[in-house]
């Protein structure tokens, strides 16, 4: 009982502060305190006033505006790099644990080729061959977070494969993509949306290193990681420029992580979520 | 009445090791074979050879034919088309043989849907309920999902799945082993109805003397994968002719004493 209601609280949160990010990307279509990138050199570096609620930058730039349009950012580049690594690298690894061991062996040392190579030097020879971009960027992380994907899948899919309830699928005559459909990928779906929620967090970090080398997110595009990186100089006079952008990524990440681990406990039945 | 699975020579090896050997025997339609012996004895190698679910490594080589059709060396596609339909199996482990993710009902519904046995998901819906029905569940138990569920509920479960298509051969690997007694004798008791209603031939594997004298009629006895004695149940139970029966008797009597 105490389980499922934990589980529960984790979901609401993790939804409550997913939506909090996601409320803030929307309503900056419409509406913004302030032009997010107009500089104004009159009003630098201002505290937080009832005009601008979180101050302004050392461009005179309105920190709350930049951060609401910075929401749209994060969570592009969380959809995209996901997005990418779960679509590639799920299959992938379901092929490699169900095919025949050569096959197997071979994707998975094609993963390995991939994994090998470090996430960040990919994004920068794809920014420096098609032009920085926050989709060349996030493209990058995501085909660099594939291999991860893909050995969770595999690891997943092996054990499922192994159990009775798939010998007995085939005895019941399943073909094997019915059974990768049907019997895989539901009882590896819990791994794998923890996976997209570790791998969300990552990608946002990821984003804010590239934009700081210059090849993520351009400016004056406001992205919460370059807001922090811009930050950096003035820690000492001005740590609320720090503080703001990086309360920010922590809210996204703590609630894509927490709404991953309750998505796991409310689609596995045998943690709860099941009803009857 | 007409041979429903006939079993030549399989020899069942691994890398040039035979673990089962030579083994040979029928099984008509309404005929209720046991096939006992110790663990490792190659009892269950033996009716995955017959289903073409041997694990990869394994090769088996004689010949399987079922309904006259040989079935070693036929490909996946016509086996997975038998499978479930024509002939059917049920495992020992009821607690592992369910997937945890899907309900009970949709996992039957599932095996009328893949072989096209039922128009659509309404027909099978309401075939589910029979069949859930008739091994004595509730019909509510199409929303329970397997960890909900008793061992032999589960392995009621997997008796409606193994039985739904009508199935002419039914192979049962120890499906009682893992049941405590009086939900063994219900277990058996469904399992000889269903058999009896389709007029199936049944190939019962299992250790319990106990049990191949409840629903069989026949025996083999196998040991270090050969089949060293066969003929009626009562014969063979009652004057075994080969040393290995006698000790296997011999064993039961301890622990019934």
């Amino acid at each position: 009982m105490t389980a499922v209601k934990t589980g529960r609280s984790t979901l609401v949160t993790g939804a409550v502060l997913v939506g909090l990010v996601v409320a803030l990307a929307l309503v900056s279509f419409l509406w913004t305190p302030h032009d997010p990138v107009k500089v104004d050199a009159t009003a630098r570096l201002l505290g937080p006033t009832g005009e601008h609620l979180f101050g302004t930058d050392k461009l005179g730039r309105d920190v709350a505006s930049q951060i609401m349009v910075g929401a749209r950012t994060t969570l592009y580049v969380g959809v995209v790099a996901v997005g990418v690594a779960a679509v590639i690298g799920t299959p992938l690894g379901i092929l490699a644990g169900m095919s025949r061991r050569w096959l197997g062996e071979f994707v998975m040392r094609a993963n390995d080729l991939v994994l090998a190579f470090p996430a960040l030097l990919l994004a920068i020879m794809l920014g420096a061959v098609f032009g920085a971009s926050t989709l060349t960027a996030m493209i990058a992380i995501g085909v660099a977070t594939v291999p991860s994907f893909a050995r969770i899948a595999r690891s997943g899919t092996l054990q499922v494969m192994s159990s009775e309830y798939v010998l007995a699928a085939r005895a019941a005559g399943r073909s094997r993509p019915f059974i990768a459909r049907r019997h895989v990928l539901p009882n590896i779906a819990g791994l794998l949306i923890v996976q997209c929620s570790v791998s969300f967090a990552i990608a946002v970090l990821s984003e804010a290193a590239l934009s700081f080398l210059g090849f993520g997110t351009r400016p004056p595009t406001p992205s919460w990681g370059r807001m922090l990186q811009e930050s950096q100089e003035l820690l000492t006079v001005q740590p609320r420029l720090a503080i703001v952008p990086g309360l920010a990524i922590a809210i996204a990440v703590l609630g894509f992580n927490l709404l991953g681990d309750g998505l796991r406990d409310r689609f596995d039945p045998r943690l709860g979520g099941g009803r009857r | 009445m007409n041979a429903v699975l006939e079993v030549e020579n399989l020899t069942v090896s691994a890398g040039g090791e035979p673990l089962v050997r030579e083994i040979s025997f029928t099984v008509g339609s309404g005929e209720r074979v046991g096939l006992i012996g110790e663990s490792g004895s190659g009892k269950s190698l033996t009716s995955l050879a017959i289903m073409g679910l041997l694990p990869e490594g394994l090769h088996a080589s004689g010949s399987v034919r079922f309904g006259g059709r040989e079935l070693l060396g036929a490909p996946e596609r016509e086996l997975s088309r038998l499978r479930g339909r024509e002939m059917s199996m049920v495992f020992q482990e009821p607690m592992t043989a369910l997937n945890p993710a899907m309900r009970a009902g949709r996992q039957i519904a599932e095996v009328l849907l893949v072989h096209r046995t039922r128009p659509d998901r309404r027909a099978a819906r309401a075939t589910t309920r029979e069949l859930l029905e008739a091994v004595g569940l509730p019909s509510r138990t199409a929303r329970a999902y397997p960890h909900q569920l008793s061992g032999g509920q589960r392995q009621r479960v997997l008796l409606a799945i193994a039985l739904a298509n009508d199935p002419a051969l039914l192979i049962c690997d120890e499906p009682t082993t893992a049941l405590d007694v009086t939900v063994q004798a219900q277990v058996l008791d469904l399992i000889g109805a269903g058999i009896a209603e389709r007029d199936a031939a049944l190939l019962f594997i299992t250790h319990d003397l106990a049990v191949v004298a409840t629903i069989c009629r026949q025996v083999l006895v196998m040991h270090d994968g050969a089949i060293v004695e066969s003929g009626p149940v009562t014969r063979v139970l009652t004057s075994p002719s080969h040393d290995y029966t006698r000790s296997l008797l011999a064993a039961s009597d301890l622990e019934a004493s």
